[in-house]
């Protein structure tokens, strides 16, 4: 028998793991029987066990059901995230492709200087501006991510719009918009879906990070981040509390940056 | 005596500092010590003798003289703005350390003063401190700085969560928990908020709570639960602990009976509101965060829903000030004088339960006219066993009012090294250096 190689092996456990977690944000209580937010107190900071797979936590609380229930919380947000960046960076690249000269002048340099503004600085900002709260920190992670798209549609639609058919397309008569809907924009496809999945995983990483930070859902909420930041001072004699969702958040990034390669570069040329 | 500028500890310097604790300095900003009532006036009689007149008595004067915020500083600090004294080495004392470096926020160097030669009483005998100097570092994580500690990096940390207390004493190592001897940490309520202004809603959440559960799972031995509000080490202290039971069905009773009904979302509701509650994590408090997780899951089992907020330090002062934003908030304050309930309560001091014409602009109608006046008496009452009884009063009305849950007595946790000896502390858990020295064998 033929062992199939690592990439393949590493692209079926992605899309394996992404399938559960789908599966886990559908129904959480499926996975587990413990409570996310209510725990019994008097089984505080137990190491894990049959009972409890991940331990619990200083409350009473069952690490893996505040996992699960996490990733009701934080996959959704990250989907938010990157929609608000999609939507956005999609909207002003293709503009600025498309329209060129001064228009496409102010925007790519309005996107240079955003861009120049580091991510996680440029949503620390926006989500003291806009309130703590899940949604509000996935809209900052949007906001800070709309320039990178911004630039790969506006280079994929300088690029397509130089093409023939796009050429002959104007010449029968189709109008701007059309052109750019019907013509330009499905063929940036490929570039926008290979992207967004990449940033799907460093917007769950940002959401986690702006929850570790305290700016996400407030406590008791099972939130990736705060759950790693809450477990922190447990670090030396409850390793469970932080290792299990750092794992988890780990896993998913790596899990989504694998897919995201094989969705840009299908046939494994790019090494 | 001398400061460590050099300029002398006399009558005169004696006299300026209580002037300025007593009555403040406007022109300067210093504010009026809370720890100093009916304060009027200082008289120098002699180089070495200074009468303080009162407008009327101040028995916690004694006390408050004696308080690390009242230390006598040089009449050269005092002449600079109040703004300008945030770094510690414009403070100029007369200690056996002199502040050599403050860097806010990381690190505060004390080095000892070679010429000091005025011990307390207590100390008779000894002339400078044992140590050449103290390092502080501000290492906020804990682990880490449990970890300097056992790693041999510091020789005595503080601030030692219940958690890692066993870590610490199963190392070999010596934990030392002070009491604060004051107001216990409690919720206390702000009843100018509707939600909370009927008692019968406060006594509900008093009833909610079960402290014990809170001492037995977060805390160690070395937070003692609450039996009044004042720790049992304070003088007038009276044991209410029968009044702080934890009974859910009287609280759902009181609750029923007030009008808040449990509705299908398991919450109370009356009129169209929810019975929700905010509350800010009080950061200085140990494990603040983790006991109103706690709390918010002890009420929600009776329908009441509590929010633990989190923000910016400047939002939390401004939402802490603002009872519709803040029905309940966390609180504690060390001192070891009956005074104590007076800077806690008094719509001039710290006005924990937010007064009409107290800190806050924005309340609107609550006053207790019978606390404030009982404060006063307090503050005023120069029989010592008057005062006390009065005190143990005032406790049962905070008490019989519901206008706070105390929770556990707070204690100041350290740790220190085997080799460390000579560790003391004063009156409220703060660490004495002076006589700490080192067998390094």
């Amino acid at each position: 028998m033929k062992i199939p190689p690592l990439s393949q092996i590493s692209l079926a456990a992605s899309w394996l793991l992404l399938g559960l977690l789908l599966a886990m944000v559908a129904d959480p209580a499926l996975f587990t029987r413990y409570s996310a937010t209510a725990g019994a107190a008097v089984e505080h900071l137990r190491a894990p066990s049959g009972a409890h797979w991940f331990g619990t936590d200083q409350l009473g609380r069952d690490v893996f059901a505040r996992i699960i229930y996490g990733a009701n919380r934080t996959l959704p947000a990250a989907l938010i995230a990157v929609a608000t960046g999609l939507l956005a960076g999609a909207g002003i690249g293709a503009l600025a492709g498309a329209a060129g000269g001064r228009v496409d002048a102010v925007l790519t340099g309005l996107m240079d200087v955003l861009m120049s503004i580091p991510e996680l600085l440029m949503s620390l900002t926006i989500v003291i501006l806009l309130g703590f709260g899940t949604i509000h920190a996935a809209i900052a992670v949007g906001i800070g991510q709309i320039a990178g798209f911004a630039r790969i549609v506006r280079g994929d639609v300088t690029r397509i719009s130089a093409m023939t058919f796009v050429e002959a397309a104007r010449g029968g008569g189709a109008t701007f918009a059309g052109v750019l809907w019907r013509h330009v924009l499905p063929n940036c496809m490929t570039s926008l879906i290979g992207l967004s999945v990449l940033r799907y995983s460093t917007a769950i990483l940002s959401i986690a990070t702006l929850g570790f930070l305290g700016y996400g859902a407030p406590p008791p909420a099972p939130e990736w981040g705060l759950m790693i930041s809450e477990g922190r001072d447990y670090l030396a004699t409850a390793w469970w509390m932080t290792t299990f969702p750092g794992l988890a958040v780990l896993l998913v990034a790596l899990a989504t940056t694998r897919i995201s390669r094989t969705i840009v570069d299908p046939a494994g040329k790019r090494r | 005596m001398t400061f460590s500028d050099g300029s002398r500890l006399d009558a005169q310097a004696v006299a300026l500092n209580y002037e300025t604790y007593g009555k403040g300095n406007k022109a300067l900003h210093f504010p009026v010590s809370e720890v100093i009532n009916n304060f009027d006036h200082a008289e120098v009689l002699d180089p070495l003798t200074v009468r303080f007149h009162f407008t009327r008595p101040s028995p916690g004067f004694l006390q408050g003289t004696s308080v690390i915020g009242s230390g006598i500083v040089s009449p050269a600090t005092l002449s600079h703005p109040f703004d300008e004294l945030g770094v510690g080495t414009q403070i100029i004392g007369s200690g056996p350390f002199v502040i050599a470096r403050d860097i806010p926020g990381k690190e505060v160097d004390l080095v000892a003063r070679r010429d000091y030669a005025w011990p307390p009483a207590s100390r008779a005998g000894q002339t400078r401190a044992w140590l050449d100097g103290v390092k502080i570092l501000v290492t906020p994580e804990d682990s880490i700085r449990v970890g300097a500690l056992l790693a041999g990096q510091a020789a005595l940390i503080r601030q030692v969560e219940a958690y890692d207390e066993e870590q610490v004493t199963l190392a070999g190592y010596r934990l030392y928990a002070p009491s604060t001897r004051g107001v216990n940490t409690e919720i206390a309520f702000r009843p100018d908020n509707p939600l909370v202004a009927d008692i019968r809603v406060r006594e509900a959440l008093l009833h909610a709570t079960d402290r014990r559960e809170i001492a037995d799972t977060l805390y160690s031995p070395n937070y003692p639960l609450a039996r009044s509000v004042l720790s049992a080490q304070a003088a007038g202290f009276r044991d209410l602990s029968d009044r702080l039971s934890f009974d859910p069905q009287r609280a759902g009773q009181l609750l029923d009976e007030s009008g808040w009904r449990v509705g299908p979302d398991g919450l109370r509701h009356k009129d169209g509101t929810t019975l929700t509650l905010g509350i800010h994590v009080s950061q200085p408090h140990p494990q603040n965060k983790t006991m109103l997780e706690l709390i918010a899951q002890q009420w929600r089992k009776v329908g009441v829903q509590l929010n633990v907020m989190s923000g910016s330090a400047a939002g939390i002062i401004l939402d802490n000030l603002d009872p519709l934003r803040t029905p309940v908030t966390v609180s504690e304050v060390g001192r070891a004088d009956p005074d104590v309930m007076k800077s806690e309560f008094f719509p001039a001091n710290r006005d924990t339960l937010l007064q009409k014409g107290g800190q806050s602009a924005k309340v609107r109608n609550f006053h207790d006219d019978t606390l404030d006046a009982l404060l006063l008496e307090i503050a005023s009452d120069t029989d010592p066993r008057d005062r006390l009884g009065r005190l143990g009063d005032l406790q049962e009305y905070i008490v019989k009012n519901a206008y706070t849950i105390p929770i556990f007595e707070e204690p100041q946790v350290y740790a220190g090294a085997p080799g460390v000896h000579g560790v003391s502390f004063e009156a409220v858990g703060r660490p004495s250096f002076y006589g700490i020295w080192l067998d390094r064998r």
